[in-house]
């Protein structure tokens, strides 16, 4: 028996904002082109692979409410090919040149990868180029991504035990802003849309303007500067307005939020506790993370030691910050172990949550997670991929690429009092959803 | 700034004057990039301990994987205790309590992942000793404390609670019970039973017969040196005793010979887990390896497989289908598989069937094999920017004893198989009709769908550990046999209404295999029958009961009832036995609540006077009766006689079943007439 399949199931598809990192210095050159696309370029020849990457600025958080899960759907019929690359094909490039290809997608980009021998970057500048300007957007794709994306809601969601885990808090933790649905969003509105409005969501946000060309790995930057140039420079600035919601719509939650769910597919219950946290720009991120390794990044990290391992009253308990653009959640869960009671698990979750904010945590403890963090920010940058997405997503979303190099200094900043105050400042009550989540048949919920 | 766009503009165009793009085509490659090996060093200690050093110097950390190549061991009805000994590794020393061993981990950022077949260990560099003295305390001085063993059976219940509503588990689990059975390792699986009879001495036996040195090895990778090692090496794990390892000897499993599905019921599921499996004989390194590798490749391996291509993009039935065909020392496996949407299960299972027919008996096409070729080639080169990955070859270079140079001559070997290669392989690899279907889904909405791909048409249930699942539901407080019977006769008109019918007569067609026949029947009361067959232009047969003799005669042999069958034949000329079980002498036990055709039917047990079985389905819905089967035995064979009621239509008061599916054939009644005074002469017998 696989002894993390709870994890996998817990968090589904999740993307938790990885710790970005130090370890060696990562050398880059970054610059825009004419149609507003930011390229960033590093050079490593430790083996023979070039990572290529776009990353677009557009997430389930840019989605019409009445159109939920546009975003990750175009993830899916950004596959479809082009009027040069054949229905189906986009893939067939991709393995025939012997490399690797995936995209993801979250509230806030959509973010496309492929790993490729070095001698066929130009293969992949033309793939992506062809994706970013004129896409197959037809009825055909449409109504097969259409299937596939239902299969793969019920196969993450439905059908997963805990798996509308992420849905049923962002639900009750958001009013107003988008973060309120999830990135897989409604079979409903995609059922109902009309192929020209998907013909228009690419024409708004798959433009350059809207995007990061990120390659890593093996190559020669004066030569990749015109090998970018040539398939991308002739990509039409996107001319439409692009709809982003404002960071600051959402007022406090104001009051304790306390329901229950159930899930028909799961056997023993969770309680979880999602308190709202600011945006992962906030100077304040880091010390949310490193509270959350407090709870529990190692096996003798409170919630571990204390829940799973001494009292035996949890399965798994584990917190984590899940930091977006705009917004977050921090974000505290326990799986109940057999014939415990839900109400006992939350009191001694409750127990947790006050010793954070109610005294320092020791110097061991303090000395613990700073090894954590300086361990993670030097693996953080393994291999030519993780670097490509970190330096990505560092100006997509901190507008400062170096942040790979200086994110590491940022969490030694930390102090222990500011731990403590972070606890202090965000996990109350009235910033909180408490989520009873039970064994039993789905009711109507969201 | 319309200046400065406009110079930028202009700056390109000098530069990319001679790029006129075509757009039109895939770009051609570069030269191809020497794919190099990284290199390792190796030592074996005194004790027999084999350590293999990658070093790579990129990053200022480094990781031990420890690995015990024993062999496997069969479990049984203790099946749990090799990963519960796993679990335990780690959870106290004789000089360490857990806690203590997670703090000093913890410390120093180290990751630490004890397990069944060994560990796993990485920290910084500048850790590196701290951590070899706790990675060599764990395994060297286990001290399985009984407070941690009583934890981890805890945990491991916990667990296999989750297992119940886990289709990936659940479909892992049939498919060992199905594939490999109970007397082999890799048919073990733990259930409540199997975990309460676990002790703690049979986790320490476990570790005194399999962990020892002379069977192990130790990975080290990243920024050391052999130099460096060598002695960390001796001092941490040279004093590891050597042992005698446990020798086990395997009867592998082989493939069913025909297909058969094997299925957990999920009711309310939207999605079906679908598994086609059997055992194959393939080994890392063995002759069919790469050939095997570019075969699943093509048929499933990902994206570009033909099983993703047809399920998902084609027809959108699932999010991904796959196939693997997995490499072992022991017994590997066949596995194709995909999650599907609930209403195209069997549009989905005859995909899968075409696909692996279209591979086995047309073979692969030239440039698929090439582009198979490329993306195994190029998934190697990929595989290579993790310095494990060298460690990893170089272990399976000894335990597999491989060829020193194997995997220097990789790509060489993998571009050399040809298609005929891979067509042999798809023959010997991928069989049409020798797989168990796994089904982790909804039995009401799909059984009758999915029966077809069964041979027998018999699809076995198990629950989610893979031990045969109990068929029937209990049935609500307050329900018996004699309140399902009492709601069957109120249901077709009341005792009142059936009193007041003396006879009836009805006629229909059976639509048989050979052709259409005539069909009669006769009832008065109490208990005389007569029922006819007619095939124009053939002739007939007869089976008349008179009240206390019978007779069968015409076109299927003539012959008189014997005893046993006179006291049955009054059973079943009654019109409706349910009754009066008294005056048909028979017996009545309420199993439980089956489902028919994914209706839930109350099912009933009858015992005829002469012993006979017979049981029958009556709906929880309408309390109508939907089916009968009753055992039959002739010249001391059994056989089943299935008969199924639809279609129930009033005649004098009464409802009858106008359509009835027999083992002759469908049998559709036009008309009954009720009370014409039938003769008794009707009933004579010749």
């Amino acid at each position: 028996m696989n002894k993390n399949f709870l994890a996998l199931g817990f968090l589904g598809s999740v993307s938790i904002a990885g710790v970005l990192a130090q370890g060696p210095q990562i050398k880059f050159e970054e610059y825009d082109l004419p149609n507003g696309l930011h390229v960033i370029l590093h050079e490593d020849h430790t083996v023979p692979l070039v990572a290529v990457t776009v990353n677009y600025h557009v997430g389930s958080k840019n989605e019409n409410p009445e159109r939920t899960g546009f975003a990750h759907f175009f993830e899916h019929l950004m596959f479809e090919g082009s009027p040069n690359i054949k229905r189906g094909e986009f893939f067939k490039y991709i393995s025939n040149a012997g490399g690797d290809n995936n995209a993801y997608t979250t509230q806030d980009q959509t973010f496309y990868h492929e790993l490729l021998p070095s001698n066929q970057l130009e293969l992949g500048l033309w793939l992506e180029s062809e994706r970013m300007l004129h896409a197959l957007v037809e009825d055909i794709g449409v109504n097969t991504q259409r299937e596939v994306v239902k299969e793969e809601k019920r196969l993450r969601v439905d059908n997963q035990p805990y798996g509308r885990f992420i849905t049923e808090i962002f639900v009750r933790a958001f009013k107003v802003h988008p973060y309120r649905w999830a990135p897989i969003g409604s079979m409903d509105h995609l059922n109902a849309a009309a192929l020209s409005e998907f013909i228009d969501f690419y024409k708004t946000f798959y433009v350059p303007n809207n995007a990061v060309l990120c390659l890593t790995g093996d190559i020669d930057i004066a030569k990749t500067k015109l090998l970018v140039e040539k398939y991308f420079k002739d990509i039409p600035k996107g001319t439409k307005e692009i709809p982003r919601p404002k960071a600051d719509s959402e007022p406090p939650l104001g009051k304790e939020v306390r329901d229950t769910v159930y899930d028909e597919f799961i056997q023993l219950p969770a309680v979880i506790f999602a308190y709202r946290i600011p945006s992962l720009t906030s100077p304040d991120y880091y010390a949310l993370q490193m509270m959350s390794s407090v709870l529990s990044g190692g096996a003798s990290s409170r919630m571990n030691k204390e829940l799973v391992d001494k009292q035996q009253k949890a399965l798994q308990a584990f917190s984590f910050s899940y930091a977006l653009e705009d917004a977050g959640l921090f974000i505290s869960a326990a799986i109940v172990g057999a014939g415990v009671d839900v109400n006992e698990m939350e009191k001694l979750m409750q127990i947790e949550v006050d010793r954070m904010k109610n005294e320092l945590i020791s110097e061991t403890e303090f000395n613990k997670i700073r090894t954590q963090m300086e361990t993670q920010s030097v693996s953080a940058n393994e291999g030519v991929m993780g670097v490509a997405t970190n330096l990505s997503n560092a100006y997509v979303f901190n507008k400062n690429t170096n942040l790979v190099n200086t994110e590491l200094d940022n969490y030694l900043k930390v102090t222990r009092d500011d731990i403590k105050r972070v606890a202090s400042q965000y996990l109350v009550k009235e910033n909180r959803v408490v989520l009873f989540y039970m064994a039993g048949k789905k009711t109507s919920g969201q | 700034m319309k200046k400065f766009i406009c110079s930028t503009v202009l700056a390109f165009l000098v530069i990319t004057n001679y790029a006129q793009v075509d757009r039109s085509k895939a770009p051609e490659a570069g030269p191809a990039p020497k794919i190099t090996l990284g290199k390792y060093e190796s030592f074996t200690l005194k004790n027999g301990l084999k350590v293999i050093v990658v070093e790579n110097h990129k990053l200022p950390k480094v990781s031990y994987s420890l690995v015990v190549d024993a062999d496997p061991t069969l479990e049984g009805n203790k099946a749990g205790y090799v990963s519960m000994f796993g679990e335990m590794l780690g959870r106290g020393t004789k000089t360490r309590t857990k806690i203590q061993i997670d703090e000093e981990a913890d410390l120093i950022g180290a990751t630490l992942n004890p397990n069944a077949g060994g560990i796993y260990a990485g920290c910084l560099k500048k850790y590196n000793e701290k951590l070899l003295e706790l990675m060599s305390d764990i395994i060297l001085n286990p001290s399985f404390p009984q407070e941690e063993f009583d934890k981890v059976v805890k945990r491991t219940r916990d667990g296999l609670e989750t297992v119940k509503t886990d289709v990936g588990a659940i479909a892992a689990n049939l498919t060992a019970t199905t594939v490999y059975g109970k007397n082999h390792p890799y048919g073990d699986v733990e259930t409540d039973s199997t975990v309460s009879n676990i002790t703690l001495q049979d986790l320490k036996d476990y570790y005194a017969k399999n962990f020892m040195p002379n069977v192990s090895y130790i990975a080290i990778v990243g920024d050391i040196t052999k130099a460096e090692a060598q002695p960390l090496m001796e001092k941490y794990f040279g004093g590891w005793v050597k042992g005698t390892p446990a020798k086990v000897k395997l009867t592998n499993p082989t493939p069913p010979a025909n297909p058969e599905i094997i299925m957990n019921d999920r009711a309310g599921s939207k999605q079906t887990t679908l598994r086609f499996v059997y055992p194959v004989q393939n080994t890392v390194g063995g002759e069919d390896y790469l050939k095997v590798r570019l075969l699943n490749t093509i048929l499933g391996g990902g994206a570009t497989g033909r099983l993703f291509m047809t399920l998902r993009e084609k027809h959108g039935y699932t999010y991904g289908a796959y196939s693997s065909i997995s490499a072992d020392e022991n017994v590997g496996q066949f596995t194709a598989s995909a999650d599907v949407r609930t209403e195209v299960t069997d549009s989905a299972i005859y995909q899968f069937i075409s696909e692996f027919n279209k591979i086995s008996t047309g073979g692969v096409t030239v440039p698929e094999l090439q582009s198979a070729k490329n993306e195994l080639t190029g998934s190697f080169a990929i595989g290579l920017e993790d310095p494990q990955t060298v460690a990893r070859f170089a272990i399976n270079i000894d335990m597999y004893k491989l060829p020193k140079d194997y995997y220097e001559n990789y790509l060489t070997n993998l571009n050399a198989v040809t298609i005929e290669d891979v067509n042999a392989a798809a023959v010997k690899y991928v069989l049409p009709f020798n797989y168990h279907i796994i089904v982790v889904g909804d039995r009401a909405a799909i059984e009758k769908k999915i029966l077809k791909y069964d041979t027998d048409k018999k699809i076995t249930f198990l629950d989610p550990f893979g031990y045969p699942a109990p068929e029937l539901k209990a049935v609500p407080e307050g329900v018996t046999a004699q309140t399902v019977m009492d709601n069957y006769i109120a249901a077709v008109g009341g005792k009142d209404a059936i009193s007041k019918i003396k006879d009836a007569t009805a006629t229909g067609k059976v639509s048989a295999m050979f052709g259409q026949m005539e069909y009669k029947q006769i009832n008065k009361y109490p208990n005389k029958q007569y029922i006819s067959f007619t095939i124009p232009s053939m002739g007939s047969q007869e089976i008349i009961f008179n009240g206390t003799a019978g007779k069968s005669a015409g076109l299927g042999g003539d012959y008189a009832y014997d005893e046993k069958m006179v006291k049955d034949a009054n059973a079943d000329a009654m019109f409706a036995y349910e009754l009066d079980l008294t005056t048909a002498g028979m017996q009545a036990t309420l199993l439980g609540i089956d489902l028919v055709e994914g209706k839930d039917a109350y099912k009933i047990e009858f015992i005829y006077p002469s012993g006979k079985k017979s049981y029958s389905w009556y709906s929880t819905k309408n309390n109508l009766k939907i089916r009968t089967l009753t055992i039959e035995e002739t010249n001391g064979e059994q056989s089943e006689q299935i008969f199924v009621y639809s279609d129930y239509k009033d005649a004098g008061g009464v409802l009858y079943p106008y359509y009835v599916k027999t083992p002759n054939g469908d049998l559709v009644i036009e008309k009954i007439d009720v009370n014409t005074n039938v003769s008794d002469d009707a009933f004579k017998i010749k």
